[in-house]
């Protein structure tokens, strides 16, 4: 038997007609293989990996000049099982591709108001491309605003590409700062972070 | 009683005998399998989402109260979310993982302090984006998230609200719902 050259699909040659059965279940068996791959991808692309966690309870913060982690104390939906496992603090993801990642953080004050105290709120994906942490990249996107009398809440929103999701320190982190001096401030429900794949990296 | 591959291939056994019939069963199941995949191919290249915006007056605002924002023209709908003609102020989202995004161009209104628009999923509020502490007549605000819609048939609504003097302030809202995945 001989097959075709792209993608291998069996045919006979005139000295074997006389085995028609076999001939025709090894056809059958190569057009499986081939027709399943492409179900695979589609069933790849309509179900990109996708992480979502949240708080359902409140999580104060000091004043402080320096950023602190969001900790998510709710899982809302994982479609995978995570190579690193699931974290209260990073997103985790295990395959390489560009994802999209935002966060919803409520702030608000838990007594008195600072007035014109800035509030900063960064999402941080961290790459680590290597075994070293000199190979690690950072990727940062902040946002900043100032208090009224109302409260601050911001979403955000970034693309960005991951290459190496394997290493434990990959992963997507929320973090958030401010200036209130008059009291703590606390993220609050429903604040939530979520990263999702949109696809590969290369053709 | 032939053999039969993982995607219901049929073919014969070796001791059955190769027929017209043969041909037509492998012929006639890969046909049932493209068309399958023909459906998966469409699904990928148009994915359930939604685009509608303001007309004309847009939704009126008045200062502290929050409001449901109106839509009158649909810009693109790929899945029926959007019927504006019996209901101008949601979405309908089936079961799944939904992107969505709202801008809205902003005016009226005297002084301002704080401006926020809010995603509400079934008349819950899911997330919101806020701007505050800005004195401001024009402006534009823009919110994004990602939403877990657990049951089909579920409403999308975005509220507006603002703080200040004077108004009502005149909101125009340009809404897009986009299924990222099925759960």
């Amino acid at each position: 038997m001989k097959a075709t050259e792209r993608y291998g699909l069996p045919f006979p040659e005139p000295e074997d007609f006389g085995d028609g059965a076999a001939q025709i279940a090894a056809l059958a068996d190569a057009i499986n293989t081939e027709l399943q791959e492409r179900i695979d991808d589609y069933n790849t692309l309509l179900a990109p990996e996708t992480y979502i966690r949240s708080r359902v309870t409140n999580l104060p913060f000091s004043s402080s000049t320096q950023y602190t982690t969001i900790f998510w104390d709710n899982e809302v939906y994982s479609s995978n099982l995570l190579l690193n496992g699931p974290s209260t603090e990073i997103l985790k993801i295990s395959t390489p591709g560009i994802y999209h990642a935002g966060m919803f953080v409520w702030a608000a004050v838990i007594g008195g108001i600072t007035a014109n105290s800035s509030r900063d709120f960064m999402l941080e994906f961290t790459d680590r491309r290597g075994p070293s942490l000199a190979d690690q990249v950072e990727l940062q996107w902040e946002q900043t605003t100032l208090e009224g009398a109302n409260g601050v809440a911001v979403t955000q929103y970034a693309i960005f590409p991951v290459y190496t999701p394997e290493y434990a320190a990959s992963g997507l982190r929320g973090y958030f700062r401010h200036q209130n001096a008059a009291s703590q401030m606390q993220i609050q429900p429903p604040s939530c972070m979520w990263i999702s794949r949109l696809g590969d990296l290369a053709v | 009683m032939p053999g039969m591959t993982s995607l219901g291939l049929r073919y014969p056994y070796p001791w059955e005998t190769v027929t017209a019939q043969s041909y037509q069963d492998l012929a006639e199941d890969i046909d049932g399998v493209l068309d399958g995949l023909d459906l998966l191919r469409t699904q990928a290249r148009v994915p359930e989402m939604a685009i509608v915006q303001w007309s004309g007056a847009g939704t009126a605002v008045a200062q502290g109260v929050t409001t449901v924002l109106t839509y009158a023209t649909e810009v693109v709908d790929t899945a029926n979310l959007a019927n504006l003609g019996v209901n101008n102020d949601r979405l309908t989202l089936s079961a799944g993982i939904w992107l969505v995004n709202c801008y809205c161009s902003i005016t009226g209104g005297t002084t301002n302090t704080g401006t926020q628009l809010q995603f509400h999923l079934n008349t819950v509020l899911h997330s919101f984006h806020r701007v505050d502490n800005s004195n401001f007549t024009s402006k534009e605000i823009n919110g994004q998230t990602l939403i877990y819609v657990p049951i089909d048939g579920s409403i999308l609504q975005v509220n507006a609200a603002w703080f200040g003097t004077g108004g009502p302030m005149t909101w125009l809202p340009y809404l897009h719902a986009w299924k990222v995945r099925e759960l």
